[in-house]
């Protein structure tokens, strides 16, 4: 089936996407032997914990509970009993406790009923959602609870339109197309919830498109892949012909004939690609009427509404090159990722670099192993030797490639000088503020100045100011 | 989490991954671009070339290395600027230029044009051209007042080409011609210019509309300097004659000294392609390329500055 695409304007950059698992199923995983949970994995405020050493918990009971309404419950991911609550790194790395619970125990059946929240206000789905810790799953390691920006829609604005982001240009991420593949007719469901909570007239999916795909496999000996149905198609026949949730697809070639697939999926170019709108320096979508929530995100909305099942577990993708046992796996909140490695294998020898927690392109290097599956980790992704690279912050010569990949025409080269001569208040004049850190410069500077790592920085000192 | 430190200790921050482009791989696949040009000058000219270019080499080289150790920086030499420079201002000097003239402009170029103002992407000029300037001021007779179609052209208008069998489109193309050793071959430098598009190191923006700017200019007002009037120009003999396919093709597309945008890349085209005519129709020297691209690139900044992107979200400026 052809599609009509919409374009995203310019910027971005060709990268191989490593699909490695896209047409995975959906693996849930055996229980961890131990879960730890820092009370800190979002934007919010961090969570109280209200467990202390050698309390029983049951799989689900609250254990952080959030100091204000815009800030997120932690579960219980399993049952089993507290070994201990201390100090560590949670979200972003910054300290807070952390809870580690010994599985053991009964496992609750969550899909056992299912609760009609079609009946719900959206004032009682909103409090539905604020108890089950449910948060704003971006691909990027940012994420914000998810009643926190479905109170402030709920508040104030009117929103005419919901976007629901399906698109996955994030390289190796592919826990989304999952969820299309595996329960569509789940997700538009959900999607019909979050509409009733925001007050949507009507929503957009949008996909990226899917042409035949250019990406090799890493090894001759793995299948090429066959022709299955694109997301687009399954998303349409799960709809069926419902006029108010449409499917549009966006474009991945650009004018010269390169593909260029990240990134893509950003507010501000969502809303530019779906509604010809640009979104305004410094305005949320809300402001404008629209919202945009992530698959994920819209997944576990749905399951918090229909099973009241809290956030205590999520998909995450587990890949690299060189990952034998690579898929999309349900794992359980605070599951260390050393377990996860002891599971599913670890590339040995010279096919093992870095272990990326998220997508290389903007997650965060895992030094200690014990680092916990949080909300916002969609993914672990072992890097090859080969992929792993030392910055060698030569001089710039002007080849003026970062601002033709950068989505948002900045001229990330000259930012990153005035960052570094911490003159930020003329990098902020020059959109500091706008960069949405997608890395793209970084990767595509051929004197591997790490210009997003500086803009960050920048970023940081000025929000401090 | 936004820590960013310096060079020691650095903090790997995302991303994690990176394109296998850097700048020895663009430096070196430029040089590679100008070897045709090179086999070109050896092979009309003799090893004579050859000893002009090979000194150029070596005299960049070691004043980079020079350079690199007094600034405590760094040594970079094998990054392949230092010997785009050397070659291309042999390029610019005739075959029987004198060593010392040779050796001197590539000093000025490297330490002066390109260390001076903080090495490689800080120069404001192009230091090849730079370096061009420099000797064609100092040695002025020597090093441009050589005889070339041009030179010919100029002095005598186009009678004296046909006398001097000049007129020959296809000599001129393949280079069997007299004049300096990189310009004459323009089949070499196009063939070495494809293929520095091909591998999308140099934008097509600026080769294409400077010499379409020259051409046209040169087609309208190429008659008046001989008391003909408007449209009597010969574009074509314009563009196969004196330097203007290698400065298009090599120097005007320099990665430091152009513009960022498509949009000022056109600006600085343009205005590159009516400079080198009017100096070439109008002016003393011979040929106007190498002048009107050390102009231009000094108002790069200026054009960077008005010609910069519409930042997203900002809106249509008021």
């Amino acid at each position: 089936m052809k599609f009509k695409t919409k374009s995203t304007g310019p910027g971005g950059i060709f990268i191989e996407a490593r699909r490695l698992t896209a047409s995975d199923p959906i693996i849930k995983t055996h229980l961890p032997a131990l879960v730890r949970l820092p009370m800190l994995q979002d934007s919010g405020k961090p969570a109280r914990a209200i467990v202390s050493a050698g309390d029983h918990v049951e799989e689900g009971q609250v254990i952080g509970e959030a100091p204000d309404s815009n800030s997120a419950n932690i579960h219980a991911s399993v049952s089993g009993k507290v070994i201990s609550v201390e100090k560590g790194p949670g979200y972003k790395n910054i300290e807070t406790d952390i809870v580690t619970i010994s599985t053991g125990g009964t496992i609750k059946n969550w899909y056992g009923k299912k609760y009609d929240a079609g009946g719900l206000t959206p004032e009682q789905m909103m409090g539905e959602i604020r108890q089950s810790g449910v948060v704003s799953m971006d691909s990027g390691l940012y994420c914000t609870p998810a009643q926190q920006k479905l109170a402030g829609i709920t508040a104030k604005e009117k929103i005419d339109t919901l976007i629901v982001n399906a698109v996955e240009s994030l390289p190796y991420l592919t826990s989304g197309r999952c969820i299309i593949m595996e329960k569509p007719a789940d997700l538009i469901d959900g999607i019909r919830l979050v509409m009733k909570i925001t007050g949507a007239k009507d929503a957009v999916i949008a996909v990226e498109e899917e042409k035949k795909r250019s990406v090799k496999p890493a090894k001759p000996a793995e299948p090429v892949e066959s022709a299955e149905p694109s997301a687009a198609e399954i998303l349409l026949s799960a709809i069926r012909d419902k006029p108010d949730i449409r499917v549009e697809v966006l474009k991945t070639r650009s004018l010269t004939g390169r593909r260029e697939h990240y990134p893509l999926d950003s507010e501000g170019k969502l809303i530019l690609a779906l509604m010809k709108k640009e979104l305004p320096a410094g305005k949320k979508p809300r402001e404008i009427g629209i919202a945009v929530e992530n698959v994920s995100t819209i997944m576990a909305i749905y399951e918090a509404l229909v099973y009241k099942k809290p956030m205590i577990e999520r998909l995450i993708t587990y890949t690299g090159d060189f990952v034998a046992k690579r898929g999309n796996y349900k794992v359980r909140i605070g599951t260390p990722i050393r377990l996860i490695i002891e599971e599913f294998g670890m590339p040995s020898g010279k096919g093992s670099g870095p272990v990326i927690a998220g997508s290389p392109m903007t997650g965060m290097e895992i030094t200690d192993m014990n680092t916990p599956v949080m909300k916002n980790t969609p993914g672990i992704v072992v890097l090859s030797k080969r992929q792993d690279y030392k910055a060698l912050d030569r001089p710039c010569i002007r080849c003026s490639r970062c601002q033709e990949s950068c989505p948002m025409m900045l001229r990330p080269a000259r930012l990153a000088a005035l960052c570094r001569e911490d003159d930020f208040k003329e990098a902020w004049k020059s959109g500091l503020g706008q960069c949405i850190e997608c890395g793209a410069c970084s990767y595509i500077c051929p004197s591997k100045i790490p210009i997003t790592a500086i803009l960050r920085y920048g970023r940081s000192v000025n929000g401090s100011l | 989490m936004a820590a960013y430190e310096g060079k020691s200790g650095m903090v790997i921050f995302s991303p994690h991954i990176h394109s296998r482009s850097s700048i020895e791989k663009i430096m070196w696949n430029v040089v590679l671009a100008l070897v045709p040009a090179v086999l070109a000058g050896i092979y009309f000219f003799g090893l004579n070339s050859l000893v002009i270019i090979f000194t150029s080499l070596v005299t960049c080289v070691a004043s980079e290395l020079v350079m690199c150790l007094f600034t405590r920086r760094p040594v970079t030499i094998l990054d392949g600027s230092a010997v785009i420079t050397s070659i291309l201002f042999a390029f610019m000097l005739a075959p029987d230029c004198p060593l010392y003239i040779v050796i001197s402009g590539a000093v000025f170029a490297i330490t002066i044009v390109k260390w001076a103002f903080g090495g490689l992407g800080s120069n404001f000029m192009n230091p090849a051209i730079g370096g061009y300037i420099f000797v064609s001021a100092s040695w002025h007779d020597i090093v441009t007042m050589h005889t070339d179609p041009l030179s010919v052209f100029k002095t005598g208008g186009w009678n004296s080409v046909m006398s001097t069998h000049f007129d020959n489109y296809l000599n001129l193309f393949t280079g069997n011609i007299p004049g300096t050793i990189g310009e004459i071959s323009k089949l070499a430098l196009l063939i070495g210019l494809v293929y520095l598009m091909v591998r999308r190191i140099v934008s097509p923006v600026i080769p294409f509309v400077f010499l379409g700017t020259s051409a046209l200019f040169l087609w309208i007002f190429g008659g008046l300097p001989f008391g003909n009037t408007c449209f009597t120009g010969n574009p074509l003999f314009h563009l196969l004659t004196g330097g203007l396919i290698l400065c298009a093709g090599f120097m005007a597309v320099d990665y430091v000294t152009s513009p960022l945008t498509v949009k000022g890349k056109i600006i600085y085209a343009l205005c590159l392609g009516v400079l080198a005519s009017v100096i070439r129709l109008w002016g003393d020297f011979a040929e106007g390329a190498f002048y009107a691209v050390a102009l231009m690139n000094i108002f790069v900044p200026l054009i960077d500055r008005y010609t910069a992107k519409r930042i997203f979200g900002y809106g249509r400026s008021k």
